[in-house]
């Protein structure tokens, strides 16, 4: 079975790089990305995502050597982007208080590629630990983003943890679609991707062991699948994950023949831009879900 | 008006059990929530199509005793003798093979076991009711199970969900508390309240008797009365819960 | 006993009792007016709608 559901993941990941790794022209990326975009949505945190997956593939380093290769070429292309990160040092120049600019640099760092001026400046707003208010998940973002960077902190996490939805253990039929997403950033950014899934209290470890089997099955009937994506990377990241064969051979089945998987059950658009935007978000958190559940599999996992 | 029930299609004769059901539950459920008595021999004898009113007694089946069980209200012979002649009319299954007729064979054995602790003279003939013990209870929520089915036939199982019934389904279900919980908030997240409501009676009997459970089931009773759980047979596996949670009546 | 067993109806045919049957076994099929959710065919909107706001503008990591 283990085979089996390593073999799923890995081809779910691998199918969904090379999906993403295929449309890194300029047919589909404008020229310039703007460093204060109207919709930051549009352009900035799709690449930051790409960029951040090729991050995580690179780390967990469990991928063949096309898939490795693909990884490294998608971080590289997603690093031009921003301009060799200019674009993130402008952004956070003219807005201070701004997090999203550490948030997106610290998975580049990860794959190799720094900026110096960038640091000095993020170095300096820890220090002035002037924090605009966020939701707590996000807080949780910005802490790890931190940690990755090696930049010191004096930050609490189990406090930081205790004030999200997650950290309160509520009722679990109490949730709704969207904090469904607040809580497996939760659970992304305590465990680092994956990487520490020992930092997750364990009252909390099972809590989510208990209801992330019912979140998933609940979802995955309407067919929500760029949350489900999210739910399977929670599952990666427990101490012990569950790694339902079942959900994964479905989840794998819905991912079209190209690599993209699909974010809902709607129809897909067949124009190649188009559906690259609409549906370059579940991807991304495919490829992580497979990269993380293949190295967990694996033991590789730190 | 038996004309009404012969055989046309099952989803019609379904409708009309359906419908009678409710107004046997609604009976039941004013018993539970005041003081009155179940009347089930008035609605039989008196309503228009009897063979309905009795497979509709059959269908609520154990939720009849629940103001004796519940509240120690007596049982009136008469509405005993209903009872019986409910098993008369709409004979049980010889066998239990398939998990369906093991489901159905569990309800008539629940509701014919509380029906011999009254003590009333079976008036049907001695091989109607069934008495027998069945022996399926791990087939069905033993080991191997996923959470899923585990939970869904539970909720099949709920009208066994009474105080002082007891048994192996009971008994299953104290190690149950996780597949329950974890049907319960499918059910809910699904806004399917009807099987959220079958779960929430097992977990707030469990927590009765003491045993720790993973959900509250006052704040889920609570939850489903006020966003719009409606129905009288969901009224009364709400009502059930709430008075074995020692909540006040909706 | 007040009521007699030559009064009762007569003894249910098979297609009545395994409409009965059905009954017993389906917590979903016709027993309330709960909602069928399995057989809304837009089941996403039903979740969406009822169980969430609309994606917040914030990027999102």
């Amino acid at each position: 079975m283990t085979t089996s559901l390593t073999s799923i993941a890995h081809n779910v990941a691998h199918r969904g790089l090379t999906y993403l790794h295929d449309h890194q022209d300029a047919e589909v990326f404008p020229a310039d990305i703007p460093v204060e975009p109207e919709d930051p949505d549009t352009v900035y945190k799709p690449v930051a995502e790409i960029g951040m997956a090729a991050a995580l593939v690179l780390r967990e380093g469990v991928g063949g050597t096309a898939q490795l290769r693909a990884a490294r070429e998608l971080i590289d292309f997603t690093w031009r982007q921003l301009r060799e990160g200019n674009l993130l040092y402008e952004r956070q120049v003219r807005n201070c208080l701004l997090t999203d600019p550490i948030e997106v640099y610290c998975h580049f760092v990860h794959g190799g590629h720094r900026h110096e001026e960038l640091e000095r400046l993020v170095t300096h707003n820890a220090a002035v630990g002037s924090l605009p208010e966020v939701y707590p998940n996000r807080r949780l973002a910005v802490a790890n983003s931190y940690r990755m960077c090696g930049i010191p902190t004096d930050d609490d996490w189990e406090s930081l943890l205790r004030a999200t939805w997650l950290g309160a253990t509520p009722p679990p039929w109490a949730i709704d679609w969207d904090t469904a997403y607040s809580m497996t950033h939760t659970v992304f950014h305590v465990t680092d991707w994956g990487a520490r899934p020992h930092d997750l209290p364990a009252d909390v470890a099972g809590y989510l062991g208990t209801w992330l089997p019912v979140w998933t099955d609940v979802w995955s009937e309407v067919g929500d699948w760029d949350l489900v994506a999210e739910l399977l990377i929670v599952d990666a990241c427990l101490p012990e994950p569950r790694f339902d064969l079942d959900m994964w051979t479905r989840f794998a089945s819905v991912q079209h023949s190209d690599g993209l998987l699909p974010r809902d059950a709607e129809p897909v658009e067949t124009d190649r831009v188009q559906r690259f935007w609409d549906h370059c978000h579940p991807t991304v958190v495919a490829v992580v879900a497979g990269t993380l559940a293949v190295s967990r599999l694996l033991g590789a996992g730190r | 008006m038996e004309g009404l029930l012969v055989p046309v299609n099952g989803e019609r004769l379904q409708v009309a059990l359906t419908d009678a059901a409710a107004e046997v539950a609604d009976r039941v459920l004013d018993a539970v929530d005041g003081t009155q008595d179940i009347g089930l021999a008035d609605y039989v004898n008196t309503g228009a199509d009897a063979k309905t009113a009795l497979g509709a007694v059959r269908l609520i089946g154990a939720d009849v005793f629940a103001p004796h069980l519940l509240l120690g209200r007596p049982v009136h012979p008469d509405d005993a003798a209903v009872i019986a002649h409910s098993f008369a009319v709409f004979p049980p299954a010889g066998q239990a093979a398939t998990p369906r007729q093991q489901v159905v064979a569990w309800r008539d054995w629940a509701t014919s076991h509380l029906l011999a602790r009254t003590g009333q003279p079976a008036p049907a003939g001695p091989d109607v009711v069934p008495t027998a013990v069945p022996q399926t209870a791990t087939a069905l929520l033993g080991p191997g199970k996923s959470w899923q089915e585990w939970s869904a036939t539970a909720a099949q199982l709920s009208p066994l969900a009474l105080p002082g019934l007891g048994g192996p389904i009971a008994a299953a279900m104290f190690d149950g508390a996780r597949p329950l919980a974890q049907g319960a908030t499918q059910a809910m997240l699904r806004r399917d309240f009807v099987t959220a409501a079958r779960l929430i009676r097992w977990i707030a009997l469990l927590s009765s008797s003491g045993v720790r459970q993973l959900l509250d089931p006052g704040l889920l009773v609570e939850r489903i009365r006020l966003y719009g759980g409606t129905g009288s047979r969901l009224s009364l596996d709400l009502a059930i819960a709430g008075r074995l949670l020692g909540m006040e009546p909706a | 006993m007040s009521v007699q067993h030559t009064f009762l109806p007569a003894v249910a045919a098979a297609e009545e009792q395994s409409a009965l049957e059905a009954l017993m076994v389906e917590p979903e099929a016709g027993v309330s007016d709960a909602p069928r959710y399995v057989e809304i065919p837009q089941a996403l909107a039903l979740l969406k709608l009822k169980l969430s706001p609309p994606l917040p503008k914030e990027p999102k990591h």
